[in-house]
């Protein structure tokens, strides 16, 4: 009887080792020490305008993958004066090769034309685009794209 | 030899399998038909893969860092009935765990995943020896979106995603031979994405279709076998209409795995360790690459 509940034991056990603990095919791969983040984070070299408002965005720190990444941005007219948009204003990730978004960007409002948004979180590596909206009654008027790649 | 033979039939059930990247509820396109002289069959496997590897929509792959770390784990358990000798039923449902890390963070979710009702039918029969004339099996599955899609995730690093959010049918067609100690297995499906609609977004998902190929050999007809398989899988694009009036477009995927398994059988009971790896062949395309072990236990019971 123990003869023929062996293989059963063994292959349990073998199951209980590779399930404790990290996977054995995990990356040794050390990150990049490069720094990355702050106004050098995207390639995107154009300006982003929302309608006539220009927006001057810039990452508080190197941007980490599974983090919470958070950025303040500015919003100016043509005149270079601060300004707040006629509608509100919505950031939001998108992955647009796998057609799918990140958890909901937090948007707090420090001074007129000034803007923090935290709670970025980049969910996996590859290119984002991170979308400035203005949003009227539900509908968005305006859109600005600014690309990511991690 | 032809008790040998019948008994190769059972070990090849789980030989080919074919999993999503992780973004997407990371699903095993198996499909758990019963080629031995059984009249039922349950299984249990668990599986842990890391990804390793992400792949743009042209091909360049990047390597994960230390600080890019993700895990899936992922208990299966299902049962397959033969009825009247040629059609058969099966059902299969499963717990998904996944971790990211980092050296800092770190979150994991366990939850249910997809289940999956599946329908078989031989329509070619081995009614007499032939060296050559395989059996054949067409087959209808219906996967049920019992887990928690992208759609829905609300954790801040989407550990919470454990399936795929689509009712998904399939057909597929499954050609199974066994030559002396060796034996082959081919398998052609391709799936149909019902449209859905989750909290401000619906998404059509367009078809899916894959293809594999196994071989193994049992060395001098011993309860031992091992295989070798090969599967390719093309995920369509999707269609994304909001609420607030965006529609948006992503690109569809393709992943090559390349598997190789052991499994032995004692009496009813088959064991089997299978590695699985899709960062050995080029051709990838607009995904996350894995490797990963499965191990699976399955249990028949005889006419």
């Amino acid at each position: 009887m123990f003869r023929s509940l062996t293989p059963i034991y063994f292959f349990l056990f073998l199951t209980l080792i590779v399930s404790c603990g990290d996977s054995p095919f995990l990356s040794n791969e050390e990150p990049s020490k490069a720094i990355s983040g702050v106004s050098g984070i995207s390639s995107y070299q154009g300006k982003l305008f929302l309608k006539d408002i220009e927006i001057i965005p810039r990452y508080t720190k190197k941007v980490e993958l599974y983090d919470s990444n958070s950025l303040n941005f500015i919003l100016i007219n043509g005149s270079g004066e601060l300004v707040d948009p006629e509608y509100s204003i919505k950031l939001m990730l998108w992955m647009p090769d796998h057609g799918h978004g990140s958890y909901p960007i937090v948007l707090t409002k420090i001074s007129k034309g000034v803007y923090s948004a935290s709670e970025i979180y980049f969910t996996m590596p590859g290119k984002w685009d991170l979308h400035f909206q203005l949003i009227d009654e539900g509908q968005i008027v305006a859109e600005e794209l600014w690309p990511i790649a991690l | 030899m032809a008790y040998s033979s019948l008994k190769i039939f059972f070990l090849v059930a789980f030989s080919v399998n074919t999993y999503a990247a992780s973004c997407c509820g990371g699903g095993g396109g198996s499909s758990s038909v019963v080629t031995s002289e059984d009249r039922a069959k349950v299984y249990l496997s668990y599986r842990n893969a890391a990804y390793v590897y992400d792949v743009d929509t042209l091909g360049n792959a990047s390597k994960r860092t230390t600080d890019e770390e993700e895990v899936l784990e992922s208990m299966n358990i299902g049962g397959a009935y033969i009825f009247d000798n040629y059609f058969q039923l099966a059902m299969s449902t499963s717990v998904n765990k996944v971790t990211k890390r980092t050296s800092s963070k770190e979150e994991s979710t366990s939850d249910i995943s997809d289940s999956k009702i599946s329908i078989a039918y031989e329509f070619l029969q081995e009614k007499y020896y032939s060296r050559w004339k395989p059996r054949g099996f067409i087959y209808f599955s219906q996967l049920v979106p019992t887990g928690n899609s992208r759609y829905d995730a609300e954790k801040p690093l989407q550990t919470d995603i454990t399936g795929g959010g689509f009712h998904k049918s399939q057909v597929g067609l499954t050609l199974f031979k066994v030559i002396d100690n060796f034996d082959v297995t081919v398998d052609l499906n391709s799936a149909y994405y019902h449209s859905e609609s989750f909290n401000d977004v619906s998404v059509y998902r367009f078809p899916s279709t894959e293809f594999s190929i196994s071989a193994g050999v049992s060395p001098g007809y011993s309860p031992v076998r091992v295989g070798l398989s090969y599967s390719y899988k093309y995920d369509g694009h999707s269609e994304l209409e909001f609420t607030d009036g965006r529609i948006n477009h992503s690109k569809g995927s393709r992943v090559s795995t390349i598997g190789l398994g052991v499994n032995y059988l004692a009496g009813d009971i088959s064991y089997g360790v299978n590695y699985f790896d899709q960062t050995l062949l080029a051709g990838s395309r607009n995904s996350s690459l894995e490797k990963s072990l499965l191990l699976n236990i399955s249990k028949a019971f005889p006419l």
